[in-house]
């Protein structure tokens, strides 16, 4: 049995050293702990550990052949933006927190109703939410506004743009967020798939119900 | 950095004692960088700048491999370079600037890992494809993640399913070229640590591309 152990230790150690001496061949020097001259014995005389090698060497070379991945277009500047978006949201940030009352059309959209805490702070550990708070924007005239939290930009945008669009809606994006259309029929289906993203609240951009001319609904999504 | 020319069409084949290109490691620590790092902190954007531009393609390729997730990847190779944003002033230039990236992104991305694993990354990725009419997303699939071809998105899958410290470890030797002492830094592991678990996580990745070495 000891004879078995020190030749499986053998096997062992020889196959680790295999890979400390490919390492070391592509970074230019030495340093396995087995010396070259005892690997190169035991390869020698043992046809298991040369196969291994020889599908080590074929590993790497196909692990190293695959393409280089980059950075999407835009990265670096989409960066720069966050981090100078960042620092002013750190200078304008109001001390303390406060509540904010965020109330809908219930009875006409079938909602929850919930608190909304002001600013809201990234909570990457929990649950992400999705807040919706009733805000004009620039736009033509959103009817609410979303916006992503513990979620981070690209997966939310990605998300946004999957509910949205497969409801029939359309989507713009300007450099701040996204802004969608989408039909008034489709807007319960589309908030509770945003829904499942974690909680929410809803918030209408003026007290009372929707009007019931509007055949689009405009939603204004922040990410950040 | 120098890697090896990509070469999608080439079938695999085993070979013995293929040349491998030698690699240059990573560059020594350059001056220029601690002193960019002191400019952020005083609150030089361009400083800021010329390090994302410096390093934004090998931060994003390692948090897609560590992830397997392009849009993954971009929300936390964003957060990397905004977390040296806020801390540049905290690097003195005693160690590599880069071992120090690659240790905030690894950071980043395991806790982005530990947190879609408790999320159920799987169910909700079937309850993104539901809510959407249409094609499957495709930034999000692993195979369009690969750029490569089959083979390229086979290997990357593969890489995807170790588990995430080998993957880490592995990632940074074999597709970032860092060396064990490098990647020590990176990681605050024992050498003899990164050792075993880059035996460990290339003898799992050889097992499920077994089908390459028959």
């Amino acid at each position: 049995m000891n004879a078995l152990n020190e030749l499986f230790s053998a096997h062992a150690r020889a196959r680790r050293a295999i890979d400390e001496q490919l390492d070391a061949e592509r970074d230019g020097h030495g340093g396995a702990e087995v010396s070259s001259a005892q690997l190169a014995a035991h390869l020698q005389g043992c046809e298991e550990c040369r196969q291994f090698q020889a599908q080590r060497r074929a590993l790497l070379q196909l692990v190293r052949s695959t393409p280089a991945l980059s950075a999407p277009t835009g990265f670096s500047g989409r960066v720069l933006m966050a981090a100078k978006a960042r620092g002013r949201a750190k200078e304008e940030a109001p001390r303390g927190v406060g509540l904010r009352w965020a109330w809908a059309g219930a009875a006409a959209l079938g909602v929850v109703i919930a608190f909304a805490v002001s600013p809201v702070l990234r909570e990457p550990e929990r649950a992400p939410r999705i807040e919706v708070s009733g805000v004009g924007a620039e736009l033509p005239a959103p009817q609410f506004q979303v916006r992503a939290v513990g979620v981070g930009p690209a997966r939310a945008k990605a998300s946004v743009r999957g509910i949205v669009e497969g409801a029939g809606g359309t989507v713009l994006e300007d450099g701040a967020g996204l802004y969608a259309r989408i039909p008034r029929a489709a807007l319960v289906g589309v908030l509770q798939a945003l829904a499942k993203q974690g909680s929410y609240k809803v918030v209408q951009a003026t007290p009372g119900e929707l009007d019931p001319e509007l055949e689009e609904i405009g939603i204004s999504f922040q990410v950040e | 950095m120098v890697r090896a020319v990509p070469r999608p069409e080439a079938p695999f084949l085993p070979v013995s004692n293929p040349p491998l290109v030698a690699v240059p490691p990573l560059a020594p620590p350059v001056n220029d960088e601690a002193e960019l790092c002191r400019r952020i902190g005083a609150g030089d954007d361009r400083a800021f700048e010329l390090l994302v531009e410096r390093y934004q393609h090998r931060i994003y390729a390692f948090c897609a491999r560590l992830l397997n997730d392009r849009a993954e990847a971009e929300d936390v190779a964003q957060e990397v370079f905004l977390t040296l944003y806020r801390n540049a002033g905290d690097f003195r230039g005693e160690s590599s600037f880069a071992t120090w990236l690659y240790r905030i992104a690894k950071n980043q991305a395991l806790n982005r890992i530990k947190y879609l694993d408790r999320r159920g990354r799987k169910q909700r990725a079937r309850d993104e494809l539901a809510t959407a009419d249409g094609p499957d997303a495709p930034e999000s699939r692993p195979d369009a993640l690969a750029e490569g071809g089959q083979t390229a998105a086979l290997v990357q899958e593969a890489i995807g399913e170790l588990e995430a410290e080998h993957r880490a470890v592995l990632v940074l030797r074999d597709l970032e070229d860092l060396s064990y002492e490098e990647i020590s830094a990176a990681t605050g592991l024992p050498i003899g640590t990164v050792k075993s678990r880059i035996h460990r996580g290339r003898s799992a990745l050889a097992a499920r591309l077994a089908r390459f070495f028959r």
